[in-house]
């Protein structure tokens, strides 16, 4: 087990090094030329321009820049800074408490509704309560994340007046709104999920057995069908946990909050690559350190699976 | 087998009938069956796939899927008591309790992610309300009994780490821990190695004559019966065709189908000639002949055997056959046997 964890996270760095490396070309190809793009319509002296250029290494070949820039992370923990001078280190622990409590909500929001709505479902199959469940998450899956933010800022930020439609000024309540947006694709996913795996386990032989030993239909239900059924909706709902990251980009720039997703909206208009480097390396490291946890937690809730 | 005639049978299923509910229509899955069962005394249901054993015996048991399942009439006394008319939250007490049952495939009917231990120890907790430490306790003295070795140290195995032979143990185990009356076992080797089959049926044996219990065996296989059982209901397509005690069956079967599926045992003696299988398939149970549901595959069918439906009438004593020519089977297999 020990040697499979080692294994697992000396896998990190290749993995971070390819990704990094993508992201960077990536950013290397943008047209353009990023310190013309930060003057803008002021005029700036040449001489200027080629001193920045230098400072931030923007002369040498791409390979040399690359190698400079994981270097720099390697020796000295540097990891860049924005044009303006700004260590990113500065923006991501200013940043980064704002997407994690985003990330938090949405995740409540996905494990509880989700679970509870597949719950109901999978009790009542074929009965109105799943046919409602049913509909719903074919709506909550099929519309796009930007749609259903839009949605909901109009309907419940302008119509109803219930929550604020942007920034973060009102603490927790801002976060619900882009939260529901955000939650709603994986919802829908892991409350049909959740049914499906909870008629299954109704039907299976060791519930059968369950009732034949003359437990209540209560304990039936709970201990033995779905303590199964909700195994492969943890590591779906972890998995998930991870790629949520990737939707603060959206989010975070429809409701105007001032976490990492949006930064990296910014950094990739104004050519930061650093920083859009740097901010993507972070969501890679913490995605597949939640894989790996989802990985182990798997292999202690189903004890068919054992890792060496 | 003691005085079966005289004591109060544990259980008597009077003219059961179960339907399932279907698109294609109503299937009747069992059809008005019969059968008494003693303390101590096996009785074995044989049928094809099909024929409505299997469904007789979650019907007894009370786990029939309602719906599309539906008990459409009849009585399952246990100890004269109409189960089908008790509340339910009474039956279910019985249910482990008083009535249990063991399953054809021992991996699916155990709880994947428990512990087997735990899953035995279950039964005590939850009717006896035993705590945990004294469950465990007692699970491991159950697997003890029905022949786990090193039961202590494999209470915390799980499922998936037990041979097949030792899994049906374990649901063995499950089964009897709190001494019921009556087991039901649903083909309870089929999914296990010959050898295998001889060493669990040897215990169900066993184990039954230690707790005194009634064993409803529900199998399609001739040869364990012939061990085994005291009494024989052979089950086709929803009825009973013939019951009789075991002796009987073997020496005079009086149904057509009791005959071919005799003919159909493989011979250790005759291992050059051709099986006689029984041509054709069961009737399909939501169109059912309008005379005996045997007849379209009957070598000796009669036009009154396909407008007339033969009830189960007593033959001999303690024999009885759905057939309207049974004595003339009978009779026909004795001159057979009468020295030329």
């Amino acid at each position: 087990m020990t040697r499979y964890i080692i294994r697992r996270l000396l896998q990190f760095i290749p993995v971070v090094l390819v990704s990094t490396l993508i992201v960077y070309a990536l950013n290397f190809l943008m047209p353009g030329d990023p310190i013309r793009a930060l003057a803008g319509e002021r005029p700036m002296s040449e001489a200027a321009i080629a001193t920045m250029r230098e400072q931030y290494n923007l002369n040498d070949p791409f390979l040399v820049q690359y190698g400079k820039y994981i270097w720099g992370i390697i020796t000295a923990g540097d990891f860049g800074s924005t044009f303006s001078g700004r260590p990113l280190s500065d923006i991501i622990a200013q940043r980064l408490p704002t997407t994690l409590m985003l990330a938090a909500v949405t995740f409540a929001i996905q494990a509880v509704i989700g679970i509870i709505a597949g719950i109901l479902a999978g009790l009542y199959k074929d009965r109105f309560i799943d046919r409602l469940v049913q509909v719903t998450t074919v709506v909550m899956v099929a519309l796009p994340t930007l749609v259903i933010g839009f949605l909901l800022q109009l309907i419940f930020g302008l119509n109803l007046d219930w929550f604020p439609i942007a920034g973060t000024r009102d603490g927790l309540v801002s976060y619900i709104l882009p939260g529901i947006a955000l939650a709603a694709v994986s919802t829908g996913m892991a409350a049909r999920m959740v049914r499906g795996e909870l008629v299954d386990a109704l039907q299976s032989d060791y519930v059968r057995t369950a009732t034949a030993k003359g437990l209540s239909r209560r304990r039936v239900v709970l201990r033995h069908g779905l303590r199964n059924s909700l195994i492969p909706v943890v590591t779906f709902l972890g998995a998930d946990l991870a790629t949520l990251l990737g939707g603060t980009m959206v989010i975070e720039t429809v409701f105007n909050i001032p976490g990492l997703g949006a930064m990296i909206v910014d950094s990739i208009k104004g050519q930061e690559g650093t920083v859009v480097v740097g901010i993507v390396t972070l969501f890679l490291l913490f995605f597949v350190t939640v894989n790996l946890i989802v990985d182990l937690l798997y292999a202690l809730l189903d004890p068919r699976i054992r890792y060496e | 087998m003691t005085n079966s005639s005289t004591a109060e049978p544990l259980l008597e299923v009077r003219d059961l009938q179960v339907e399932f509910r279907t698109k294609a229509g109503t299937a009747q899955a069992v059809n008005g069956l019969n059968v008494t069962l003693h303390a101590g005394e096996t009785l074995a249901i044989l049928g094809e796939s099909g024929s409505g054993k299997s469904v007789t015996a979650q019907a007894i048991m009370g786990i029939l899927d309602m719906p599309p399942g539906h008990i459409a009439g009849g009585e399952i006394r246990y100890r004269g008591e109409d189960l089908l008319q008790m509340p339910d939250e009474r039956r279910r007490r019985l249910r482990g309790m008083n009535i249990s049952m063991i399953f054809q495939d021992a991996l699916s009917s155990l709880n994947p992610v428990l512990p087997v231990g735990w899953q035995i120890g279950e039964m005590f907790r939850v009717h006896r309300g035993v705590k945990r430490r004294e469950a465990r306790q007692k699970a491991v003295e159950m697997m003890e009994r029905v022949g786990i070795p090193a039961a202590e140290k494999r209470a915390g195995d799980f499922p998936h780490q037990f041979s097949g032979g030792m899994r049906q143990r374990i649901m063995i185990a499950m089964a009897i821990a709190l001494d019921p009356d009556v087991l039901i076992a649903d083909e309870p080797t089929t999914a296990l190695d010959v050898t295998v089959q001889a060493q669990v049926m040897r215990l169900l044996k066993q184990l039954q004559e230690e707790f005194n219990m009634g064993l409803i065996l529900i199998t399609h296989d001739l040869g364990v019966v012939a061990d085994v059982a005291d009494k024989i209901a052979v089950m086709y397509a929803g009825r009973v065709m013939e019951a009789s005690d075991v002796y009987s069956i073997y020496s005079s079967a009086a149904h057509p189908y009791t005959r071919g599926l005799l003919a159909s045992i493989p011979r250790v003696d005759g291992a050059d000639e051709r099986l006689d299988a029984i041509p054709g398939l069961p009737p399909a149970l939501t169109d059912m002949p309008p005379g005996c549901p045997f007849s379209p595959r009957c070598a000796f069918a009669t036009d009154r055997c396909r407008t007339e439906r033969p009830e189960l009438r007593e033959i001999a004593a303690g024999h009885t056959a759905a057939c309207h020519y049974a004595e003339d089977f009978i009779t026909a297999e004795e001159d057979q046997h009468e020295p030329a």
